[in-house]
C-alpha cells in the first residue's frame, strides 16, 4: 500500500504549498467562468496564459493550466441546465435532461446533482491517474484504425438511443450530422468540400454555432411562441436532490464514472463519446426509458460523471506517453518542455514531485470546485425567476459575443442564425437535434478512420472483424441497432398498412 | 391530399431527402474514388443517398399513417424577430462597435415578445451592455471594439 | 493573446490620426500582432511565444500571438499577406506556406514570394527517421532492405498530406525505389500514436515531436533529415551517412511581414527578432523545443526561402500529394 501512499503524500505535500493552492483556485475559478460563457474555450484560455507560465515554477504552472481544463467542464454544464445552451460539446448530452429537470422546477437538484456527480468522478479518474496509467495507456495502444471506426459507428447507433421519439427520424437526424461533419477540408485528400468557396468554411462548420443555433435560438423561439407559463421553473420547491432522486442518481454516476474513466483515455474525443455512452447506457438500463429525455435524473448524473471522469483519465496518455489526446494537452505539453521537462514516462520517476503534485492537484481542485459550485447553485436558480422577457434578450447576447469570440468572425455569428431557422423547423417538425450534433462529432473522425483502415488492409474489408475488439465493438453496435429498431419498425410497418 | 402532405412526418421526410439530394450533387464534383482509395466523394454520396431514401421511407410512412399529427400551430413573429435581432448584432458588432450592437439586438429582439415596454428595453439594453462591455472586453479581454472606430 | 489585441484596436484609432512620416521613427506605438497560422501546442507556436515574448521587452510594445489555423497555414498567411504593410502584422511563416503549399495547392489565395518580406528566420526543426517497435532494421540500410523484400509489410504515417512528413517519406521511398503506403494522420500526435501501437513502421517526424519517446526507447531513430548531426541526438547519423545523399528536409519557420512594410521598419523589427534570438533564457527554451534558432538576415532569409520554394517543386510531384 505505501507504493500509492507515500507517493500520494508527496503529491498532496506539492499540491497544498499555499502558492499551488492558489494557482489551482486560480486555474479552477477561471476554468468556471469560461465553461458558464459560451463560445471561450480552455483552449484559447490556454494559449492566452502560455507566455505567463514562463515565468512560473513547473509545477503551478501546469496545475493552474489543468485547473482551467477541468473547471471548464463544471462550468458547462450550468448553461446547458438553466437555459439549454450547451457551451462545449461535451454537455449536449447535460442539455437533454438537465434543462428538462429546470423546466419542472428541479434546476436546483439538477445542478446539485450535476456537481456532486462530476466531483465524485474526478476524484475517482484522479485515483485512476494514479495507480492505473501504464495499464490504460496498454489499452488505448490497441485502438488502431478499425477499432476506432468501429467505436464511432457504435457511437452512432447510441445517437439513435438518445432520441425519445421516432427511430425513423433520428437516424436520418444522424445521417445529416455526418453531412454536416463532412463540411470543410478532406484530411484523406485535401478536397474541399460543401464549402461553397467560403474560406471561414474550409475548416469545417464550427460546433459551437451549430449547438447555439439547433438549441439555445430555436428554444427561445419555441418558448416565446408558446407563451409559455415559466411558473414550474421559477416556484423552484428544494434546491436538493430528493432522497428518491438521490437514490437514482448514485448507480448512473458508478456506471458513468467507469464508461467515462475507460472513453476518456482514447484519444480524439473520447470524453465526448464517454458522455454519450453513459447516457445511452441509463436508458437501455432504465426500467422507464421514456422518461429520459424529460427530465431524468440519471439523463444528468450519469453522462455528467462521465464528462469528468473522461476529462481527467485524457491526462493519461499525455502523462504516461508524451503524446497529446487533444488541443488542451498539446498546450500542457509544450508547457512542459519550456521549462526542460521532457514529457512521457520518465517523468514519474525523474519528476515525481512535479507528477504526483499535478495528480493530488487534481483532486484538490475538484474539492475546490465542489465548494465553490453548491452554494453558486441557489444564486443561479434565482436567475430563473427573471420575467423571460428580460431573460431571452440576455441569453440571446451571450450567444451571439461567445460564437463570435471563438474566431473573431462575424460570419460564424450568421451561421448560427441560419442553424437557428433549421432548428425552428426540426422542433417543428418532431425532429430532435442531439443525434444530428454526435453525427456532427463522430462523422469525419469516422470517415477519416475507415479510410484510413482500408488503406492499411489494402482495401480489405475483412479488417473489421478480423481484429477482436473492432469485431466486438461492431457487435455490439448491431445488437443495439436490433434492440432498438425491432419494436419501431414494427410500429412503421403497422402504421404503413392501416390503411 | 394536402391535409397528408401538411404532416410534421410527410414534411420532415421530403426536408431529409432534399437535404440528401443536394448532397449528392454537391459531392458529384469530387473524386469518387475506389473502396480500397476512397476519394473525397465517396462517403457523402453513400450518405446521400442514405438520407433520401430515409427521407422518402419517413415521408411515405408519413402520408399514408392513419393518425399522424398535423403540422403544430406556428407563430413566426418571434422567431422572425429573434433573427433580426442576432443579425442586427452580426451587422453593427464590427461597425458600431459592442455597445451599439447590444442594444440593437436587444431593442429588436425584444419585439418577439410582448409587453413591449420602451423604459424596460432601454434599460435592459443599457444594462446588457454596460455586462458585456465589463465581462468580455475590460475582463476577458477580447479584442472586440467597444465604440466605433 | 486576446489582451492585447483590445489594444490593438485602441491604437489603430489612436494611429490614424498620426502623421506618416512620425509613424517610422517612433515604430512601434502600438501593439504589433502576430499571427501564427497553425493551432497552439506544438513547437512552432510554443516558440513564437516565447520569441515575441522577447520582443515584446525588446520594442516595449506587446507582440501578441494570435492563432489563425487553416488549410496548411494558408489562412492566417493569406490574412497577413492582405493586411497593411505598416510592420504592425506579422506571420510565422514555415516550410508549408512558402515552399510546400505553392506546389501543393490548386489555387493559393496569395504568392508567399512576392505577398509576404522576410524578416529572419527563427529556427528549424530537424525531422528524424525513427521505427517502431515491431521492425527489426537497426539502420537505414536494413530497413530499405526490409522494405524491398516485403513492400506490403511497411506504411509509414505523417502528420497530414503534403506534410513535411510525407514528403519525406515519398522522397525516401523514391530514394530506395520501392513505392510505400503513406498513411495520413491529424497532426503530429495521432501518427506517433499509430507509430507506438504497430499501425505504421516508420515515419518522418520532428525531433521535438519524437525525441521523448527515443529517449524512453520507445521508438529507434535511424537517421537525421539535416546535413549536420543533432546535439540532441549525437549518436544519430545523418541520411547521407546512413547512405542517402542529397537527403535535407527539416522543417523551417520564421517571421514575415506584408510586402511593402517600409525599409526602416523591417530592420526595426529584423534587429529585435534577431536579438530576441541571441538572448540566452529564448535560446534555451527553443533548444528545449528541439528548434534550432537562425536569426539570419531579411536578404539571407529571403534566398533561403527563394531556394527552399525551388526544391520542393520536385518533391511535391514525387509524392503525388494534391489539395484542391
Amino acid at each position: 500500500m505505501s507504493e500509492l501512499f507515500d507517493p500520494l503524500l508527496l503529491g498532496f505535500s506539492v499540491a497544498l504549498t499555499p502558492a499551488n493552492l492558489f494557482w489551482c483556485l486560480l486555474g479552477a475559478l477561471l476554468g468556471t467562468l469560461i465553461g458558464v460563457l459560451p463560445g471561450i474555450g480552455p483552449v484559447a484560455t490556454i494559449a492566452m496564459l502560455l507566455p505567463i507560465t514562463f515565468q512560473l515554477e513547473p509545477v503551478g504552472a501546469l496545475i493552474m493550466l489543468a485547473g482551467i481544463y477541468y473547471g471548464a467542464q463544471y462550468g458547462g454544464s450550468t448553461t446547458a441546465i438553466l437555459v439549454n445552451m450547451p457551451g462545449e460539446s461535451s454537455s449536449v448530452v447535460t442539455c437533454l435532461d438537465g434543462f428538462a429537470m429546470a423546466r419542472r422546477g428541479r434546476a436546483g437538484a439538477a445542478l446539485a446533482i450535476a456537481a456532486l456527480a462530476s466531483f465524485f468522478a474526478g476524484t475517482v479518474a484522479t485515483l485512476i491517474v494514479a495507480v492505473a496509467s501504464p495499464a490504460m495507456v496498454k489499452f488505448a495502444m490497441l485502438f488502431g484504425a478499425a477499432e476506432y471506426f468501429s467505436l464511432m459507428a457504435f457511437g452512432l447507433v447510441a445517437a439513435i438511443v438518445l432520441a425519445h421519439g421516432s427511430v425513423a427520424k433520428a437516424i436520418a437526424m444522424t445521417v445529416l450530422g455526418l453531412l454536416l461533419g463532412l463540411c470543410g477540408t478532406d484530411v484523406n485528400s485535401g478536397t474541399q468540400r460543401f464549402t461553397f468557396g467560403i474560406p471561414e468554411l474550409s475548416d469545417g462548420i464550427g460546433f459551437v454555432p451549430l449547438a447555439m443555433g439547433l438549441f439555445a435560438i430555436a428554444e427561445i423561439a419555441v418558448q416565446l411562441e408558446k407563451h409559455f407559463v415559466r411558473d414550474a421553473m421559477a416556484k423552484m420547491g428544494s434546491l436538493w436532490p430528493t432522497r428518491d432522486e438521490a437514490r437514482e442518481a448514485v448507480p448512473a454516476v458508478l456506471r458513468g464514472t467507469a464508461v467515462g474513466s475507460v472513453l476518456g483515455v482514447l484519444p480524439g474525443g473520447g470524453a465526448l463519446l464517454a458522455a454519450f455512452a453513459a447516457y445511452t447506457l441509463e436508458k437501455r438500463l432504465a426500467k422507464d426509458p421514456s422518461r429520459f429525455g424529460k427530465g431524468a435524473v440519471a439523463g444528468v448524473a450519469a453522462p455528467e460523471s462521465a464528462n469528468n471522469a473522461g476529462a481527467q483519465t485524457s491526462f493519461i496518455p499525455m502523462l504516461a506517453l508524451g503524446i497529446p489526446p487533444n488541443a488542451v494537452m498539446a498546450l500542457m505539453i509544450g508547457a512542459m518542455a519550456i521549462h526542460g521537462i521532457v514529457p512521457g514516462p520518465q517523468v514519474m520517476t525523474r519528476e515525481p514531485a512535479l507528477f504526483w503534485g499535478l495528480v493530488a492537484s487534481m483532486w484538490v481542485g475538484n474539492l475546490m470546485l465542489v465548494v465553490i459550485n453548491l452554494p453558486l447553485v441557489g444564486i443561479w436558480v434565482r436567475l430563473l425567476r427573471v420575467p423571460y422577457r428580460l431573460l431571452y434578450p440576455a441569453i440571446l447576447v451571450f450567444c451571439c459575443i461567445g460564437v463570435y469570440a471563438l474566431n473573431n468572425s462575424v460570419f460564424e455569428v450568421y451561421l448560427t442564425l441560419g442553424f437557428g431557422v433549421l432548428g425552428y423547423l426540426f422542433v417543428k417538425l418532431g425532429c430532435e437535434p442531439a443525434p444530428l450534433l454526435l453525427g456532427f462529432i463522430l462523422g469525419p473522425m469516422m470517415e477519416e478512420n475507415l479510410r484510413r483502415a482500408m488503406r492499411l488492409s489494402r482495401g480489405d474489408p475483412a479488417i473489421f472483424i478480423e481484429r477482436p475488439i473492432s469485431a466486438a465493438l461492431l457487435a455490439l453496435a448491431v445488437v443495439l441497432l436490433v434492440a432498438v429498431l425491432a419494436p419501431s419498425l414494427r410500429r412503421l410497418r403497422e402504421k404503413a398498412f392501416a390503411e | 391530399m394536402f391535409d397528408r402532405l401538411n404532416r410534421a412526418e410527410t414534411l420532415a421526410g421530403l426536408l431529409f431527402a432534399a437535404f440528401g439530394a443536394a448532397a449528392i450533387w454537391l459531392a458529384a464534383d469530387y473524386p469518387y474514388g475506389t473502396p480500397t482509395r476512397m476519394g473525397a466523394g465517396f462517403v457523402p454520396t453513400g450518405l446521400g443517398w442514405g438520407l433520401v431514401a430515409l427521407g422518402a421511407a419517413i415521408a411515405v410512412a408519413g402520408f399514408f399513417a392513419r393518425d399522424a399529427d398535423a403540422l403544430p400551430q406556428s407563430d413566426a413573429r418571434p422567431l422572425l424577430f429573434l433573427l433580426l435581432g442576432v443579425a442586427a448584432f452580426a451587422l453593427l458588432l464590427e461597425r458600431g462597435g459592442l455597445v451599439v450592437a447590444i442594444a440593437a439586438c436587444v431593442a429588436v429582439a425584444r419585439l418577439a415578445e410582448r409587453p413591449y415596454r420602451w423604459r424596460e428595453v432601454i434599460l435592459l439594453g443599457g444594462g446588457l451592455a454596460a455586462a458585456g462591455a465589463c465581462i468580455f472586453v475590460l475582463g476577458l479581454g477580447l479584442p472586440i471594439p467597444l465604440v466605433p472606430r | 493573446m486576446e489582451m492585447s489585441r483590445r489594444h490593438v484596436l485602441a491604437a489603430v484609432a489612436a494611429a490614424a490620426l498620426l502623421p506618416s512620416a512620425a509613424f517610422a521613427q517612433s515604430f512601434p506605438n502600438r501593439p504589433i500582432r502576430f499571427v501564427v497560422p497553425f493551432p497552439p501546442g506544438g513547437s512552432l507556436d510554443v516558440s513564437a511565444r516565447a520569441v515575441a515574448d522577447r520582443m515584446t521587452v525588446l520594442l516595449s510594445q506587446p507582440v501578441v500571438v494570435e492563432n489563425r489555423p487553416g488549410a496548411g497555414g494558408n489562412v492566417g498567411a493569406d490574412l497577413v499577406a492582405k493586411s497593411a504593410p505598416d510592420g504592425y502584422t506579422m506571420v510565422m511563416g514555415a516550410l508549408s506556406t512558402h515552399a510546400v503549399n505553392p506546389h501543393l495547392y490548386a489555387r493559393m489565395p496569395f504568392d508567399p514570394l512576392k505577398d509576404l518580406a522576410p524578416i529572419t528566420q527563427i529556427g528549424d526543426v530537424p525531422n528524424i527517421l525513427i521505427v517502431g517497435p515491431s521492425v527489426k532494421a537497426t539502420n537505414v540500410q536494413e530497413l530499405a532492405r526490409d522494405i524491398r523484400a516485403n513492400p506490403k509489410a511497411f506504411n509509414y504515417g505523417s502528420g497530414g498530406n503534403g506534410s513535411g512528413g510525407h514528403l519525406a517519406g515519398a522522397l525516401f521511398a523514391d530514394r530506395i525505389g520501392v513505392p510505400i503506403e503513406h498513411i495520413p494522420y491529424q497532426g503530429g500526435a495521432p501518427q506517433l500514436n499509430a507509430l507506438l501501437s504497430g499501425e505504421t513502421q516508420f515515419t518522418f517526424d520532428n525531433l521535438a515531436n519524437a525525441f521523448p519517446q527515443i529517449e524512453a526507447g520507445r521508438v529507434r531513430a535511424l537517421a537525421v533529415t539535416t546535413p549536420q548531426r543533432n546535439s540532441q541526438v549525437p549518436n544519430v547519423p545523418t541520411m547521407a551517412e546512413a547512405g542517402i545523399p542529397g537527403f535535407d528536409i527539416s522543417t523551417w519557420f520564421g517571421i514575415f511581414v506584408p510586402a511593402g512594410v517600409p525599409a526602416e521598419i523591417v530592420t526595426r523589427l529584423a534587429d529585435a527578432a534577431i536579438a530576441a534570438l541571441k538572448d540566452p533564457a529564448t535560446v534555451e527554451r527553443l533548444a528545449r523545443l528541439a528548434v534550432v534558432p537562425v536569426g539570419n538576415t531579411p536578404a539571407e532569409f529571403g534566398r533561403f526561402v527563394a531556394a527552399e520554394h525551388a526544391k520542393y517543386r520536385e518533391i511535391v510531384r514525387l509524392s503525388g500529394a494534391r489539395i484542391d
